[in-house]
């Protein structure tokens, strides 16, 4: 059924249920009909988002097809009945169809196109023709749209040099990373040995063990900090580079104080009770963890990798950055990092921008829509998993 | 260790005067003090057995001025931990009561402060500011809760019999979970033999507002467990230290405690590590049975005993004695549930309970280190077994009753849900990740059904029936992550199961004390289902109105007299005797409590 409201916010992706993307829709979604707006969440058959709990005031439509280009007709098919006030879309293939299908159907919806990805490192990895079609889409198609919006202004640099958009048509939105009790209330303490009252500092690694991570480079820097004094690494994430890793830590030698949990649903409390993060990727576009460790008052380190570190951490105001790949800088970071640690309500104000409700409003300006006030104690509402 | 009961009306008032009656049938595991709490609509007891904080830990506890409620029952190791941290967040309590930290923990890390617990446990946590109510249950499932969704509220309890008293119409058999009985032993996942009866999981949690149940959520799961690539002095290292916390969390205790040894591996390395980290001797006891002509573990114990030091009490019951055990130890059961090892844990229980309050027992040890020999079966016997019956990769696909029997045994009613007694297997393999070895997935199978569903009902269940808490630290989450993701073959070596922990725990015991196959208890069923007995038993069993209810006479007949000499069909007249006492006591007596020793046929001629 047609929604009666002039103000409805569209919200069309195809994520794989657990990336970044996901997260970003879990929170923004609830956020927006937080704010009074009514929310369309399309959905292509087999890809998330998925929420738990749909918050009041959103629908999901299935658009039932397995495919992106496959839903035009019926995007095409809802923007012509449903009017919605704005849609925003993500990822290069859902903008390029949804700029044709708004095309297409002729609606007045505004169109908020976004890619979080920092796209010249990304498309290095892929073939001829998806470097082309993606190029020339983001290139040409993109300026169909009302607004471009990516997460970091490293981001826009790329994107503006890499595909020719006038950097003046790219909006950098931060995205919203963390909830509002992050913030205020306490984490309980990990079951996990190290994380004990008594035991030598943890460093702390978050993320997929695959190569974009670069949990090699940290595995080697703990070695040189672990000569230097008792601590101890926990990486918590799953992925190929398992074995590797492990062999890394016994050649050298730091096996018995690395330890690879595996995939943890709650990585919070672990952030919370790590002496620091460490964060090696060699490239990013939302570097989620950062935000959420400084959010929960823990000191990170971070490679300068493309793009985003930097920004969050306000070029090394609130966390060190070094160079990709360098272990012994990385190591030296660490080490200062264990010795002088900025204090938690330091960390905190630079994760604030990243607070959802304050990133909501951010996107809601860039829709063109009025961010309205947020309410008083959405906090409790945010996120299902923080109550009371 | 306690009794909990409580009932959140959709609208009106708590009824006072159920209330006070619910918790009178659970004064079995709560003798020492019982109150309750009504607000409105919401009302809960408890019946207490104190083990910490004698004199001030009495329950309901209360925090932020009374706005929240507490009654719980079980033990939270953790809680001298957890304390000091919420204290370092500005916590002040008022008791020193273990259980008081559930309470600050809620109000300082909300919904995540179930994974701070460390334990064994079942609770009901009232928030009045919010007219919430949390309840949630163990992450093994060592401690039991059961919940009933009713047309004026949700009801809950540690046990049916005080479920019952909030039902609005007299209980009823649940048919699938009657033939789960009689296939598996036990009936499992939510499903119970009362109907609109359900069992919260383990590491389950529910969220009940207004009378109505608002959210169900998992907050711990063993399906998370990663295999760990370690090699064997690592793993013992880590369990090393591993154990020491464990058993230096699990002896908290401001009363006396003692071990059930029955001489397996298990329970050894426990009478070891208690001697280890506890001055005094330990108390422990064992259970033989006399004129039986297999190999007792009495001799065994005793000589394992006198090793350590401890002082042991050896009980030697004639069959009689054990025979006329049966109706209490059904009713104690609560559960509807066939293992004949509760009768000897029963025995155990009455004899540790004149003394003690707190036994350690060695559950756990067979599912988390892989000890049961239905672990080692070989690959063509188990793709075989899957070909017959697929889904569970070969594992748990025979149920007692086989080939013409339900047709012969069952009436119509009951047919249908013979081959969904399966489900609750086949749903955990295929629940289980890609990267788990078959092993894995067979451990992982039995945590989530015959562990909590039968093992640990006769564990609490037998033990709170003589007022007594048993706690097993195999099964403290931990371990069992540890033991679960121990690669393949540090846990089983050739024909030999649990090799780990025998490595492991040869620095703790005599030498030669570990050569020995598993044994078990042994229990001589058989002496019961013939001559006398089973000459009484053709006569009174298929005359049984219960029987007569689902079963038909003549194959109940057929199988009374193919007894003596077949071992299935002993296995299924003992399964039939035993859900005739337990209906002659749930369904006709409401629970009604039988006395500590009647003859069972007695208690069904009654019927």
């Amino acid at each position: 059924m047609p929604r009666q409201s002039d103000s409805v916010v569209a919200i069309f992706v195809a994520t794989s249920g657990h990336s970044g993307v996901d997260r970003l829709v879990q929170h923004l979604v609830p956020a927006i009909s937080r704010r009074g707006y009514p929310v369309d969440v399309l959905k292509i058959l087999g890809h998330g988002p998925h929420f738990e709990e749909l918050p009041r005031g959103v629908r999901l439509i299935e658009l039932e097809t397995r495919h992106v280009y496959a839903s035009f007709p019926a995007l095409v098919r809802y923007l012509k009945r449903c009017r919605p006030a704005v849609m925003m879309t993500d990822k290069d293939r859902v903008n390029r169809t949804a700029i044709l299908a708004r095309a297409w159907s002729r609606a007045a919806t505004r169109l908020v196109v976004s890619s979080g990805t920092t796209i010249s490192i990304d498309l290095a990895h892929r073939g001829p023709f998806e470097r082309l079609l993606q190029r020339s889409s983001m290139g040409k198609l993109y300026r169909l749209a009302d607004n471009i919006i990516v997460p970091s202004r490293g981001v826009a640099e790329d994107m503006a040099a890499y595909t020719g958009l006038p950097i003046g048509r790219i909006e950098v939105v931060l995205c919203p990373v963390v909830p509002e009790a992050l913030f205020n209330q306490p984490q309980p303490r990990p079951d996990h040995p190290w994380f004990q009252p008594g035991e030598p500092p943890v460093i702390l690694g978050v993320g997929e063990l695959g190569p974009r991570k670069d949990f090699t480079t940290l595995v080697r820097a703990f070695a040189i900090v672990r000569k230097q004094r008792p601590c101890r690494l926990v990486i918590i994430g799953r992925g190929k580079l398992h074995d590797e890793l492990i062999t890394l830590a016994n050649e050298l030698g730091v096996n018995r104080d690395v330890d690879l949990t595996g995939f943890k649903p709650t990585p919070y409390r672990f952030m919370a009770h790590a002496a620091v993060l460490a964060f090696t990727s060699l490239w990013e576009g939302n570097p989620f963890v950062l935000p959420e460790a400084l959010a929960v008052g823990t000191p990170v380190v971070a490679t300068d990798c493309p793009s985003g570190p930097r920004e969050v951490l306000q070029n090394g105001r609130y966390g060190h950055l070094v160079a990709v790949g360098d272990v012994k800088a990385l190591a030296e970071s660490i080490l200062k990092t264990l010795q002088a640690p900025l204090s938690a309500d330091t960390l905190r104000e630079a994760a604030r921008p990243y607070a959802i409700e304050c990133s909501t409003t951010a996107y809601l300006k860039a829709m063109g829509l009025d961010p309205r006030e947020p309410p008083a104690v959405s906090f409790q509402k945010e996120k299902s998993n923080m109550w009371p | 260790m306690c009794g909990i009961t409580g009932m959140y009306m959709k609208k009106g008032f708590a009824d006072r005067k159920q209330l006070v009656e619910s918790a009178r049938t659970l004064s079995h595991r709560g003798p020492d003090h019982t109150d309750s709490y009504i607000d409105g609509p919401f009302g809960m007891a408890h019946t207490r057995l104190s083990i910490i904080d004698l004199s001030g830990g009495d329950q309901p506890l209360f925090a932020r001025n009374g706005e929240l409620v507490l009654i719980a029952n079980g033990e939270i190791y953790n809680f001298i931990e957890l304390r000091r941290d919420l204290e370092q967040l500005g916590h002040r309590f008022s008791t020193q009561s273990d259980s008081e930290v559930i309470l600050h923990a809620y109000m300082a890390y909300g919904k995540d402060f179930l994974q701070t617990l460390n334990g064994m446990f079942a609770f009901a946590l009232y928030d009045k500011t919010n007219q919430r109510l949390i309840l949630a249950r163990d992450r093994l499932g060592i401690k039991p809760l059961f919940l009933a969704q009713l047309t004026n509220g949700v009801a809950f309890a540690s046990e049916f019999k005080a479920l019952m008293r909030f039902f609005d119409s007299a209980p009823e058999i649940d048919p699938a979970g009657l033939v789960e009985y009689l296939q598996n032993q036990f009936c499992s996942e939510r499903k119970t033999i009362l109907k609109g009866c359900e069992r919260l999981l383990p590491g389950e949690a529910v969220c009940i507002e207004k009378g109505t149940l608002r959210e169900r959520w998992q907050y711990w799961s063993p399906l998370t467990v990663e295999p760990e690539a370690m090699d064997g002095p690592e793993a013992h290292e880590t369990f090393d230290r591993l154990m020491e916390t464990v058993m230096h969390e699990h002896m908290r205790s401001d009363v006396p405690f003692g071990l059930f040894l029955s001489g397996g591996v298990d329970s050894s390395i426990l009478l070891a590590l208690l001697c280890r980290f506890k001055d005094e001797p330990i108390r422990t006891f064992s259970v033989g049975f006399s004129g039986t002509t297999l190999t007792s573990e009495l001799p065994q114990a005793e000589k394992l005993a006198r090793h350590f030091g401890s002082r042991h009490t050896s009980i030697r019951p004639d069959a009689e004695a054990i025979f006329n055990c049966l109706p209490y130890s059904v009713w104690a059961a609560d559960e509807l549930m066939r293992d004949y090892a509760s009768l000897p844990t029963a025995l155990l229980a009455e004899a540790a309970g004149k003394e003690l309050k707190v036994v350690f027992s060695g559950e756990g040890g067979d599912e988390v280190f892989a000890g049961y020999r239905r672990y080692r079966t070989s690959r063509l016997e188990r793709w075989f077994k899957g070909v017959t019956a697929p889904g569970t990769g070969g594992f748990r696909t025979r149920g007692a009753l086989r080939g013409r029997w339900p047709h012969r045994l069952l009436k119509p009613d009951l047919l249908p849900f013979v081959t969904a007694a399966r489900t609750p297997f086949v749903n955990a393999w295929k629940a289980t990740p890609s990267d788990w070895s078959d092993l894995q997935r067979m451990q992982y199978v039995d945590l989530v059904t015959a562990l909590p569903d039968n093992l640990l009902v006769k564990l609490d269940r037998m033990l709170m029936g003589w007022s007594l808490e048993g706690r097993v630290p195999f099964l403290d989450h931990r371990v069992v992550e540890f033991g679960l993701g121990l690669p393949d073959h540090l846990k089983v070596s050739g024909n030999q199961g649990k090799s780990f922990l025998r490595h492991w725990a040869a620095k703790h015991l005599p030498a030669g004390h570990l050569g020995g196959p598993k044994r078990g208890f042994y229990v001589p069923i058989r002496e019961w289902t013939t001559g006398r007995y089973l000459t009484t038993l053709a006569d009174v069993l298929p005359r049984h109105p219960a029987i007569r209810n689902w079963f038909r006479t003549e194959g109940v007949k057929e199988l009374l007299a193919k007894c003596p000499s077949s071992v299935p069909a002993t296995r299924l007249v003992w399964a039939l005797l035993q859900f005739v006492i337990w209906y002659q006591l749930f369904i006709v007596g409401h629970g009604q409590r039988p006395p500590v020793k009647a003859d069972p046929l007695e208690v069904i001629a009654g019927g």
